[in-house]
């Protein structure tokens, strides 16, 4: 990592925002220049707040912490990169407020690849998540990254999903990299780190404060080309992704959904807005151009390929996990008939337990 | 002059015969109470004293000394009263005492002379029997349940001065007769399996468990019968014997609560402490113990509702017991064993908000239902065979009209399930499918090709602990032997995976 050392510590900053920072580098024309003012030329930039200054000056007289914060980059195997290198993300340059620097653990994104983002509610639903993890195996079969934000629920499913698909994907962070938020996410966490990358504009150390998250959601947009939003409540963080992603002059998509459902409100008005309806994958993956060839191990099941007792079990299943009783009742079905058949379901993977004896369908 | 007078104690739940004995001599007047006796023991001196008075008799002013033999355990409780008056009147010369050897004397006395009941009559009637006493005077109140005993005689007595009489010749005694146990076979349990409706599994897993004497889970939301199936369990295990119901009588006779048992004695007890429940009074203790929750619930069921709020480390107390079927208590009076071989039936709420996976209604985030369940103490999970989901019952279920198996008819097919138990574990010192130890487990549950197959893909698919493994197969026997199946058949073991621990993996392919 050939950096400079006053941009390093610059880019550790964390109260500063790279609006900020971009703008003493456009007044003072280098950080080495910026950590050799002295108080009184740092009072005299009055388009900072007085804190910020403070913070500045803090930094530059400090002599301690920022070999500390340096010293976990170097641990932490990450690499920053900076507005002006030739390897940030071309994509950002065109974002109204792009990042001073990109703190990354794994890899870039390619720049020629298409890289689409999948972002949604947290409190998703199966149904959400089975799309969201869908919609990313098939761009991952095809080769187009899968951008998102490693939060609970589609976030986390979008990156599952294109990791089935032994695809790239990529996480934009509302913290320090070397910080793995949501905690439960910490397999998914490293093989992100291996297969592809974690991204943030936080320095190491920086914790998931909510007010970071609708700053990084417009790196989200920023890196993608498309944006899909798949499940939003009414007032979703997902929505001001949409805006920005409107803002960056994106193409927006969001999957409709039911009239009744709290989860899709956010959606069905981003579709009122304009945005366009991802009623298909295989009508999404035309749109971006690509030509759907399925590849893989797996052929894609078909309903009609079941035996008929398979195919009424399968029938009373839907996304909501449904209890064994009821799957009996419904099916009007002997007891080992219905176990047996959801063995036969499980095994070509059309089925899949959600919690002990629910079960529901497992993918479109 | 000196007498004695027989009587007894109690010490854990068993009952040991204790003498009075009063030895009165010319001297400076006085009244020593001698045999480590507690301060209620010694508050006699004053009652005897009036009861003595009233009874029409006047002592002498003597040198008193009496003695509570063997001298080296504690006495408590007031029981003692009625002996020592006797003694003392005795030592005194006013009673003969000489006709009654074989007869035991116990009871409280209030300053008027009347005789007032007293706790763990029970053990204390039956250690008499042991030693071979013949009769044993109780107050008249205490008399049905000293009745149960079968071969001591009974006479129940209402104060001082009559037992005077009765001694003297002057009077009768009301004998009582023992009949209590035999003729009460009301029904066995609050409620009946046929009121539940719907929840056809979990209906299905108490029937399981309660063939094997396994320990069971539900698992369902608020309102779900959860409550109602525990209720109904006692109801669809096999009869108590007579010394299982003497055993249990004695147990309530030592805590005070003989009465509740008085007409239920053929009924499985019940016990649902509250989560709120301290270590002591869950498994029992006190300075001079007395018996836990798990004692009361004796040969019946022990039902923890809402196990995620319990104190996990009340729960750590539970450990021994469901080991070893009996709570050790060392205190520095003594060590005391109560028993307490319970079968435990725990409920909880999926989630936090309880309707976790009705998505519908479930308001909780994944890290909400990951902290709920954290909340179970896992060496009792680990304690526990079957696992049973009792989610939310629908209306046309709940206004169904259809017949639902009576506990009756259940428990036939568990009292089936228990003979095969009986003749297969002939010799072991294990009785039920629950208790097979490890070793065993191949002698016993013969497993046919299938049912192997089945389990070992279990094994690997969900991830299965040797613990586990071997619980399945515990609880396979016992639905093979609801059937009447010697082996453990593919169906039997398909069933039983619906049974298996929340712990454990779901079925996922391939990941």
């Amino acid at each position: 990592m050939k950096t400079d050392l006053y941009q390093a510590r610059f880019s550790l900053i964390y109260e500063l925002t790279s609006k900020q920072k971009l703008f003493l580098l456009k007044r003072f024309h280098s950080e080495e220049e910026i950590f050799h003012l002295d108080r009184k030329e740092i009072e005299s930039v009055r388009e900072l707040t007085a804190l910020s200054r403070k913070a500045l000056w803090d930094a530059i007289a400090d002599d301690v912490k920022w070999k500390a914060s340096l010293d976990k980059v170097q641990q932490e195997r990450m690499s920053i990169v900076f507005y002006g290198d030739s390897h940030y993300p071309k994509r950002l340059y065109g974002i109204a407020d792009p990042p001073y620097c990109l703190f990354v653990k794994g890899k870039l994104p390619e720049e020629e690849r298409k890289a689409v983002a999948i972002v949604g509610a947290r409190g998703s639903s199966p149904y959400g998540e089975t799309v969201a993890a869908a919609l990313a195996t098939e761009l991952a079969h095809t080769g187009i990254h899968v951008i998102s934000g490693m939060a609970a629920g589609i976030d986390g499913a979008s990156h599952r999903g294109a990791l089935e698909g032994h695809g790239t994907t990529y996480a934009v962070l509302g913290c320090g990299a070397d910080i793995c938020y949501p905690a439960g996410h910490r397999r998914l966490y490293h093989e992100l780190i291996d297969t592809g990358g974690i991204l943030t504009e936080y320095p190491p150390g920086t914790p998931p404060k909510a007010l970071h998250f609708p700053m990084r959601n417009r790196l989200i947009s920023g890196l993608c080309d498309v944006l899909v939003v798949v499940e939003a409540k009414k007032k979703s963080g997902s929505l001001i992704t949409a805006d920005f992603a409107l803002e960056q002059g994106k193409p927006v998509y969001a999957v409709p959904g039911r009239l009744t459902d709290a989860l899709s409100a956010g959606t069905n008005w981003l579709i009122a807005q304009g945005a366009n309806p991802l009623y298909s994958i295989e009508e999404f993956l035309l749109d971006l151009k690509i030509n759907q060839t399925i590849a893989g191990d797996e052929a894609l099941f078909t309903e009609s390929s079941l035996a008929k007792e398979e195919r009424l079990v399968y029938s009373v299943l839907d996304f909501t996990p449904k209890y064994l009783e009821t799957i009996i009742d419904e099916t009007a079905m002997g007891f080992s008939d219905v176990i047996k058949v959801l063995y036969t379901l499980l095994e070509c993977g059309c089925v899949k337990e959600v919690y002990k004896n629910y079960f529901s369908r497992a993918s479109l | 002059m000196y007498s004695s007078v027989a009587t007894a104690a109690v010490h854990g739940i068993g009952g040991m015969i204790v003498h009075v004995e009063t030895d009165v001599c010319n001297g400076m007047p006085d009244f020593e109470m001698v045999g480590i006796l507690s301060s209620e023991v010694r508050e006699a001196k004053a009652r005897i004293r009036s009861a003595i008075r009233n009874a029409a008799f006047t002592l002498p002013a003597k040198k008193v000394t009496v003695n509570l033999y063997p001298a080296d355990i504690r006495k408590s409780g007031t029981g003692f009263d009625l002996p020592m008056a006797l003694s003392v009147l005795a030592a005194n010369g006013f009673l003969n005492m000489s006709q009654r050897e074989q007869t035991l004397f116990l009871g409280e006395i209030t300053l008027s002379g009347e005789l007032r009941p007293i706790h763990g009559i029970l053990p204390m009637i039956l250690a008499a029997r042991e030693a071979g006493y013949t009769c044993a005077v109780v107050p008249k109140e205490n008399a049905g349940e000293a009745g149960i005993v079968q071969g001591i005689k009974i006479c129940g007595a209402i104060s001082l001065a009559q037992v005077v009489a009765w001694l003297n010749g002057t009077e009768q005694l009301e004998t009582i007769p023992a009949d209590v146990i035999t003729k009460t076979q009301r029904k066995q349990a609050a409620i009946d399996f046929s009121e539940i409706n719907g929840q056809r599994f979990l209906r299905r897993a108490c029937e399981v468990a309660a063939a094997g004497m396994h320990n069971m889970m539900m698992i369902g939301p608020p309102g779900s019968g959860k409550t109602m199936a525990a209720r109904a369990l006692p109801g669809i295990l096999p009869p108590l014997r007579e010394e299982e119901q003497i055993e249990i009588a004695k147990i309530y006779s030592v805590s005070g609560r003989f009465a509740e048992r008085r007409d239920r004695m053929s009924e499985r007890p019940f016990q649902s402490p509250h989560f709120s429940v301290t270590r002591t009074a869950l498994v029992g203790g006190g300075r001079y113990p007395s018996p836990g929750q798990i004692s009361l619930a004796h040969k019946g069921i022990l039902f923890l509702d809402e196990l995620t709020e319990y104190d996990k480390s009340v729960l750590e107390q539970l450990r021994q017991p469901l080991e070893e079927r009996r709570i050790h208590l060392v205190r520095a009076s003594g060590s005391y064993t109560f028993p307490s071989d319970f079968m435990l039936v725990a409920a909880m709420n999926p989630c936090s908000c309880g309707y976790y996976p009705d998505l519908e209604r479930c308001t909780c985030t994944q890290s909400d239902i990951q902290r709920h369940l954290a909340k179970i103490s896992r060496p009792l999970l680990d304690r526990i065979d079957l696992f049973v989901e009792a989610p939310r019952v629908s209306y046309r279920e709940l206004v169904s009209l259809s017949e639902n198996e009576s506990s009756e008819t259940i428990r036939s097919r568990v009292i089936g399930a228990h003979n095969l138990q009986k003749e297969r574990y002939l010799g072991e010192t294990f009785s039920y499918n629950s208790r097979i130890p490890q070793d065993k487990l191949k002698t016993y549950c013969i497993m046919t090709p299938e049912a192997e197959r089945m389990l070992a893909r279990a094994f690997d698919d969900l991830d299965l602990s040797a613990r586990g493994y071997h619980r399945l197969i515990r609880v396979a026997r016992s639905v093979a032997d609801l059937d009447s199946s010697r082996e453990i058949k593919g169906i039997h073991m398909q069933e039983t995976l619906l049974y298996r621990s929340i712990n454990d993996r779901l079925w996922r392919k391939g990941l």
